[in-house]
């Protein structure tokens, strides 16, 4: 980790005005995603990894949310940092696309359904790249190509509904990629696709990531598929980072109980506490507007004890690369 | 149930609606025992005479006071609209609730002959069953009431199909649900909120188009004070500086109009935020 | 697509042939006997017979409804005993005042409805969204041929800006199209065509305010869908700008299903301007109704009755060609 990393976020803190008051749905959360390299952000539904991502496109005012504290850092391939949340809106619509991009969930209703799978290709292009409709669209057959679409000469003329899921997924993914971006946030891009499908995509994204020598910012929900893609993860829990280390460190040496709970449920996974203490992660992630006073994880928690609900304890650093939020990590191994 | 209410209670707009709806209802209701003055009491020496405190809204051509005929009109209106949209409602409700149910023939030949139906333009269609079965009120409802049949019809046949296709509903018809104890235990208290939309939308097309037969003769008949037909009347003073004639009875189907609308619309905002429009609006 | 085009004109015949046989027991087979209706409540006994005959009365109703609707599909429409000539001549020479005004009225409409809504949600303010629903409660809510009377009285006589209830203004020199403003522009007469405007805005104005109204509606309801829909998120993703985003992506998706309504108003305004063209005597077909209603002529509102619902079903049909033409799911699937 001798170089400065692609993307730097510090104490990201997030909020949504709802007519019942002030949801904190990010607080607190900090991590990195070292250059070339994938980090995975693993939670529940309504953990905040969405909100994250969208806070580092800075995309979360559209659904009435504020980034109210914390730095997020792009670096560039010179090594000169952006400081994201201070850019004008300006800037940051260039940044958008060209030096970061995003996949989405839900390829089905992501794509504009009435603009041709080429031209949403080449708006892309021509929006950073000023290149010509002419050169937009050709660029746009390569990407095609590149994402594995058969006959790309043919489909790009072709609209959303004429593509399966996986196809559009893919489309999804020329997208993002077609102008090069140092980094990629891919929003859980697996979760709404069939199996066999799912695999193809990670792959296609693996293979692109070497291709284009990206960052990849990966969400999901499935420890599994971490293991799988990523070099680094973070795994969060109701608006938090819990736990944040390289992938082999986190797998071998879990620290905080959530953590151990996740991996107990990856299927076929061999995870579990010693001495019998099984981590039921039994019960629901608190609701935002009512989280408990101390740990957050306390109520879900057979290692709770009084000082966790007492005060929320701080993320702290327990080996190299290894940072854990938990005061009791000592007593949690595998 | 009682979330809902409040939310009703809360919505500025649909206090308005509701606002202008009572106010209107209160002057069909108590207004002839607080104004009383004989609406069709002629009297030529005071023809014509612009608002003052004797008369609010001015007299008419034979000197009769436009306020108690505005009043009189009230109750024209908001009866017959209340009607229409009773009768509407279970006519159309209950083929859409047959076709729904039983399928098939029934339900293609009831849908042709609504699609049918929906082809004229509603005031089209109401004038030509008012002409059909002899001028007259009864007539001209019949033809309003035929008008927006098919608009329950739709509604009531569609909720069927969604709620036949629904799990529990095929799970009571599997325990030998008979299709009444399906209609009264499933569907109804399910369609209600739409039921109530499509009503108050009903209850304003109601207002209008009877007025607008009134005002081509084809509907309630003189010498019933009806706004339409009291628009007429003024029609033939509108450029002799007799403005209150036409104004005031428009005002009035104006306002029950615009109420209706309103209210059909915070309703469908309430309990479907997500959804667009009705149909018939 | 030829699928798609055999179907809708299946179902179209089948609406036509529906709405026939509506009009034919509204009118021929409900209790008020058709010759009184045709020949006039003093029309002696003989004159009655005379005219049941002539309809074909005597006939089986099967017959007569076959008579019925092989005379409007071949332009017998029958005879006005008030214009004292046939039907279709009568209506063909009413169709192009209706038609203009009808279709200024449908600009009116549409383009104000689109401008305004669409300006409205690009500046994302509440109170301007506040007053366009309030502007289309109004729209829907105002009795056309209330709001033609109040016009009238305020931009005729009060003001003067309009000429009054006197119809379409002097006919142009050549009439071609029909339309006056058309035949003016075409022979150069920027003035007469100007005119024949000034003739038109106060019943158009008044025609259009419920289309107006519904179209806010319609579109408004279609843009916040629209608005919250993924791919606009993405779009933002990709560094879209909010301008681009919203005319060159959210619009045209809004716009699409407004097709369809759009053309549904326009059948309608067709049918619809009866009462506005009885106030401001627009010699179009809806002032030759209302005359035969008063002089109780019926074989003018028969036909017209059963014409209204035809227009309204082929203007349906070619919407959704138009549509399926459009839209590209419905293009290519």
């Amino acid at each position: 980790m001798s170089e400065a990393p692609l993307l730097e976020v510090a104490n990201l803190r997030t909020t949504f005005d709802t007519p019942r008051g002030k949801v904190v749905s990010v607080e607190d959360v900090s991590f990195s995603v070292p250059r070339g390299k994938t980090l995975g952000l693993v939670g529940e539904s309504g953990s905040g990894k969405s909100v994250t991502s969208l806070s580092i496109m800075r995309l979360v005012g559209r659904g009435g949310g504020q980034v109210e504290a914390g730095t997020i850092t792009l670096r560039g391939n010179d090594g000169a940092g952006i400081d994201v949340l201070s850019l004008p809106e300006r800037q940051m619509r260039e940044v958008r696309g060209r030096d970061m991009a995003m996949v989405f969930q839900e390829p089905m209703t992501s794509l504009d359904p009435v603009w041709s799978i080429g031209d949403q290709i080449a708006e892309s292009i021509r929006l950073h790249h000023g290149a010509s409709k002419r050169e937009a669209r050709a660029q746009a057959v390569e990407m095609l190509r590149l994402v594995g679409i058969p006959a790309p000469e043919r489909r790009v003329k072709d609209y959303p509904h004429q593509l399966s899921g996986g196809m559009r997924q893919r489309v999804m993914i020329a997208i993002a990629l077609s102008c090069r971006p140092g980094l990629l946030i891919a929003d859980e891009p697996t979760t709404a696709l069939d199996v066999t499908i799912q695999a193809q995509i990670l792959d296609l994204i693996r293979r692109l990531q070497a291709e284009i020598g990206m960052s990849v910012l990966f969400i999901t929900h499935n420890l599994g598929v971490v293991a799988e893609i990523a070099d680094r993860v973070a795994v969060m829990y109701s608006g938090q980072v819990v736990e944040e280390g390289p992938v082999a460190e986190i797998f071998a040496n879990p620290r905080h109980p959530y953590t151990v709970g996740l991996m107990a449920s990856i299927p076929g996974g061999d995870h579990g506490l010693k001495d019998g203490h099984l981590p039921t992660i039994g019960g629901a992630p608190p609701n935002p507007l009512d989280r408990p006073a101390g740990c957050r994880f306390a109520p879900r928690c057979t290692l709770a004890k009084d000082a966790c609900r007492a005060a929320g304890p701080a993320l702290e650093e327990v080996a190299p690369q290894h940072k854990v939020r938990c005061i009791r990590w000592q007593e949690v191994t595998r | 149930m009682l979330r809902t209410a409040t939310k009703i209670v809360r919505d500025p707009e649909m206090a308005l609606g509701v606002a202008i709806m009572a106010v209107l209802v209160l002057v069909a209701v108590a207004g002839p025992f607080i104004w009383r003055v004989d609406p069709l009491k002629v009297n030529v020496l005071n023809s014509l005479l612009p608002p003052s405190l004797d008369h609010p809204m001015g007299t008419d051509d034979v000197g009769r006071d436009v306020f108690a005929r505005f009043i009189w009109g009230a109750q024209v209106s908001i009866g017959v609209a209340l009607a229409v949209t009773v009768i509407g409602t279970l006519v159309g409700g209950v083929l859409g609730l047959i076709a729904g149910l039983l399928s098939g023939a029934v339900d293609l030949v009831l849908s042709r002959i609504m699609d049918a139906i929906l082809a004229f333009p509603p005031l089209i269609l109401a004038m030509a069953v008012a002409i059909g079965l002899g001028t007259g009120m009864v007539s001209a409802m019949v033809g309003v009431i035929l008008a927006a049949i098919p608009w329950y019809f739709r509604l009531l046949r569609g909720e069927v199909l969604r709620l036949r296709h629904m799990m529990y509903v095929e799970s009571a018809r599997a325990l030998g649900a008979s299709n009444m104890r399906l209609i009264r235990h499933h569907i109804l208290p399910q369609t209600v909120s739409t039921i109530l939309i499509q009503a108050s939308s009903v209850f304003s097309f109601s207002v209008m188009t009877m007025a607008a037969l009134g005002f081509v003769g084809l509907g309630i008949q003189p010498p019933v004070p009806e706004w339409g037909t009291m628009i007429t009347e003024g029609l033939a003073y509108a450029l002799t500086g007799q403005w209150w004639l036409g104004l005031f009875p428009g005002l009035g189907i104006f306002a029950l109009a615009v109420a209706g609308n309103v209210i059909a619309d915070r309703l469908r905002d309430i309990y479907d935020p997500k959804s667009g429009l009705g149909i018939g609006g | 697509m030829g699928r798609f085009l055999a179907e809708r004109l299946w179902s179209a015949v089948l609406t036509v042939l529906g709405a026939s046989i509506i009009a034919f027991v509204v009118l021929r087979a409900l209790p008020t006997d058709p010759a009184r209706l045709i020949a006039g409540p003093f029309a002696s006994e003989d004159v009655l017979a005379q005219v049941r005959a002539q309809m074909g009365l005597d006939k089986p109703l099967v017959t007569q409804y076959l008579d019925y609707i092989v005379n409007f599909f071949t332009g017998d429409w029958g005879f006005s005993y008030a214009a004292g000539k046939d039907v279709l001549p009568l209506v063909a020479e009413r169709l192009p005042a209706s038609g203009e005004l009808a279709l200024f009225a449908f600009t009116i409409a549409f383009s104000l409805a689109v401008l305004l809504t669409v300006l409205v949600s690009y500046s994302g303010s509440r109170v301007l969204d506040g007053l366009l629903r309030a502007a289309s409660f109004v729209g829907v809510g105002v009795p056309p041929f209330w709001i033609s009377l109040l016009f009238l009285m305020l931009f005729f006589e009060t003001l003067g800006w309009f000429p009054g209830p006197v119809g379409r203004g002097p006919a142009p020199p050549h009439v071609i199209t029909g339309f006056y403003t058309f035949d003016y522009l075409l022979a150069g007469d920027i003035r007469g065509a100007l005119t024949a405007l000034r003739h038109l805005a106060l019943p158009g104005f008044a025609l259009s305010l419920a289309s107006f109204g519904y179209l806010i509606r319609l579109l408004r309801a279609n843009l916040l869908d629209v608005v919250h829909e993924p791919f606009i998120t993405v779009l933002h993703s990709k560094g879209v700008p909010a301008f681009s985003a919203h005319f060159r992506h959210i619009l045209p998706n809004a716009f699409l299903p407004t097709i369809t309504a759009g053309g549904l108003i326009l059948a309608q305004l067709l049918g619809g301007s009866v009462l506005v063209e009885q106030i401001f005597t627009w010699p179009g077909i809806g002032t030759l109704v209302i005359d035969g209603i008063t002089r109780q002529d019926y074989a003018v509102v028969q036909a017209f009755i059963l014409l209204s619902a035809v227009i309204y079903i082929v203007v349906n049909f070619a919407v959704d060609l138009l549509y399926g033409w459009i839209d590209p799911r419905v293009r290519r699937s």
